[in-house]
């Protein structure tokens, strides 16, 4: 039966449709502060970004290709940063998913026990440490290391070799830890379905459990390859960062985008040419993560529609 | 009719403890070629323990120990030198859970003989395939999309799939812990078939079902457990029709389980 205006007063109750009404009005304003928050946001880095190739005359083309990144000169060729950017998060990847791989395989299908109890803490451990500690530890060790490996070859030790193992010990934590979530959610029926066809414990390991971890698998390394991407300051503190030509080798001294970024806001004059270049790196940069969230989403959509 | 058939497998004295708890107390059975045996019991009476033994599928559990013989051809497998791996070629099992791999069709049922080597040309596969999921009872349904993944199957074709997958071993005994628990009448019915087809090419089959109906349709003998002991078996037309042992009588006429 429906209830008198007083029969509300007396509960201290709202009425069910304007109570619905009022939640609706909140939660709304959250998703609209949300929504409001990243659409000023690819705006900004958009607007000021696009400035130099609409405003300042200088052409995408040759923003993208040209090999010198000298500001003081007027030249604005990005390549080499991207280069460096994209040199540094593949080789960090490459190392890290053996040992992120091995580690889980170790953890989730051999020794669970010690693995769950004392391993997985451990490096959940560090994930936590800022990259700060981890640029200092490299500065020291990875450097110095480097010096002694190659001789002369490496100069002050800084170079794209030490940014990606630095990157690399960095990333390690995030894409362990993944990679023993993502094979601990392969049910234990796969592996009895396997046990039950003769197939021994390595074959069961390698062709079951991780096919069918693949797509978190995945996930888990571009977790990491967008860190390492994205990663400013251990980078800039191990790989040298003053260069701005085109790195010759791995052990050269390189920048990334976001050394790049990061250094040359300090010398740059609000609304300078130089000023609009690294919102255009920032555009690169922001572009670059997108494209990374849209290949973790393609593939979590392709995992879900195979598990229809 | 079991006097004339081979003896494949038979358990004697085989004891089942997980930790300090025995789970299943010495148990002999005898299975035969070309004859399904239901085991049932109430739940947690050790039907699925039991089972597990038959292929040694116990040793993957750690804490778990399997004692007494068990005689497969003759020979006991239950010492710490049987090769699980190669027994598991000849003893298939499946599962409640339908557990198709994150593969095509195709791969499903070649992937167990592409490990052991078995598999030496494209035809031999081909062929392997095709009689596997004739067997099976699964090829009409399939015969035109073997390349698709094999998660876009029902539930029923799944656990199909999965029989097809043990039969491309060329296994002389199957076992199937409540194959039908996950499906609807209409993919029991045709497991239930299949099954009954397999067993007379002169495989070897154990069933552990809870649907009585189920034990009486496909099984040649019946088992019947009660809190870890196994307390009477013989021909599944006298177990229904004329059961001895009063725990028995009171599991058929539903007054526990
Ligand atoms: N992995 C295990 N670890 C410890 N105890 C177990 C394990 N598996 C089974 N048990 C115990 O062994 C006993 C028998 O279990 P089992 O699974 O064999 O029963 P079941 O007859 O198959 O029951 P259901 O009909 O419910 O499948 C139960 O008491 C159970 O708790
Ligand atoms: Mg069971």
């Amino acid at each position: 039966m429906a209830k008198t205006k007083e029969e509300y007063k007396d509960k201290k109750m709202m009425p069910k449709g304007q109570l619905e009404s009022v939640g609706l009005g909140l939660t709304g304003a959250c998703v609209a502060v949300v929504a409001i928050v990243v659409v000023a946001l690819i705006f900004m880095v958009a607007q000021q970004g696009l400035t130099t190739f609409f405003a300042d005359g200088i052409g995408f083309g040759s923003f993208i290709t040209g090999q010198n990144w000298i500001p003081s000169d007027g030249r604005f060729g990005a390549l080499p940063l991207i280069v460096g950017s994209f040199s540094v998060t593949l080789l960090s990847t490459l190392f890290t998913l053996p040992i992120a791989l091995g580690s889980a395989i170790f953890v989730v299908e051999i020794q669970p026990g010690f693995g769950r109890k004392i391993f997985q803490p451990l490096v959940e451990l560090l994930v936590g440490i800022p990259s700060v500690v981890y640029g200092l530890i490299g500065l020291t060790v990875v450097n110095a290391a480097m010096r002694s490996i190659f001789g002369a070859a490496a100069g002050t030790g800084a170079g794209i070799l030490s940014g990606a193992i630095v990157l690399a010990v960095m990333i390690l934590p995030t894409v362990t830890t993944l990679s023993i979530d993502a094979l601990a959610a392969v049910p234990n029926a796969y592996r009895e379905g396997s046990y039950a066809l003769g197939c021994t414990r390595w074959q069961t390991v390698w062709h079951v459990v991780l096919k069918s971890a693949m797509p978190s698998l995945m996930t888990a390394v571009i977790m990491g390859m967008t860190r390492a991407f994205g990663e400013t300051l251990a980078v800039q503190m191990v790989i040298g960062g003053v260069e701005k030509s085109m790195p010759a080798g791995l052990l050269d001294p390189a920048a990334t985008l976001t050394t790049a970024l990061t250094s040359g806001l300090s010398n740059a004059t609000t609304g300078s040419v130089e000023y609009h270049a690294l919102w255009s790196l920032g555009l690169i940069l922001l572009a670059m993560s997108l494209f990374f969230i849209l290949i973790i989403h393609l593939i979590g959509s392709k995992g879900a529609a195979k598990h229809d | 009719m079991t006097n004339t058939r081979d003896i494949i497998l038979t358990t004697e004295d085989v004891t089942v403890t997980y930790g300090t708890h025995e789970a299943l107390h010495p148990t002999n059975l005898t299975f035969a070629a070309g004859e399904v045996t239901a085991l049932i019991g109430p739940s947690g009476c050790g039907k699925s323990t039991f089972l597990r033994c038959l292929n040694l599928m116990n040793r993957e559990i750690p804490h778990c120990a399997v004692g007494g013989h068990i005689n497969y051809h003759g020979h006991d497998i239950n010492t710490p030198k049987e090769n699980l791996y190669e027994l598991r070629k000849s003893i298939g099992m499946v599962f409640q859970q339908p557990t198709p791999f994150r593969k095509s069709i195709r791969e499903n049922i070649l992937f167990a003989p592409k490990r052991h080597g078995r598999i030496r040309s494209k035809e031999q596969a081909d062929e392997l395939v095709e009689t596997s999921l004739k067997q099976a009872a699964l090829w009409d349904e399939v015969k035109d999309k073997l390349d698709r993944s094999a998660y876009a199957l029902s539930g029923g074709q799944q656990q199909r799939l999965c029989i097809a997958r043990t039969l491309a071993m060329k296994p002389d005994v199957i076992l199937y812990d409540e194959p039908c628990s996950a499906l609807d009448p209409l993919s029991t019915m045709s497991v239930e078939e299949t099954i009954r087809d397999i067993a007379s090419t002169g495989i070897c089959e154990a069933i552990v079902t809870h649907n009585m109906e189920q034990a009486t349709r496909v099984s040649d003998r019946t088992a019947f457990f009660y809190v870890g002991d196994m307390v009477e078996t013989g021909p599944t037309k006298q177990i229904f029709s004329n059961p001895k042992d009063q725990k028995l009588v009171d599991y058929l006429t539903g007054r526990f389980g």
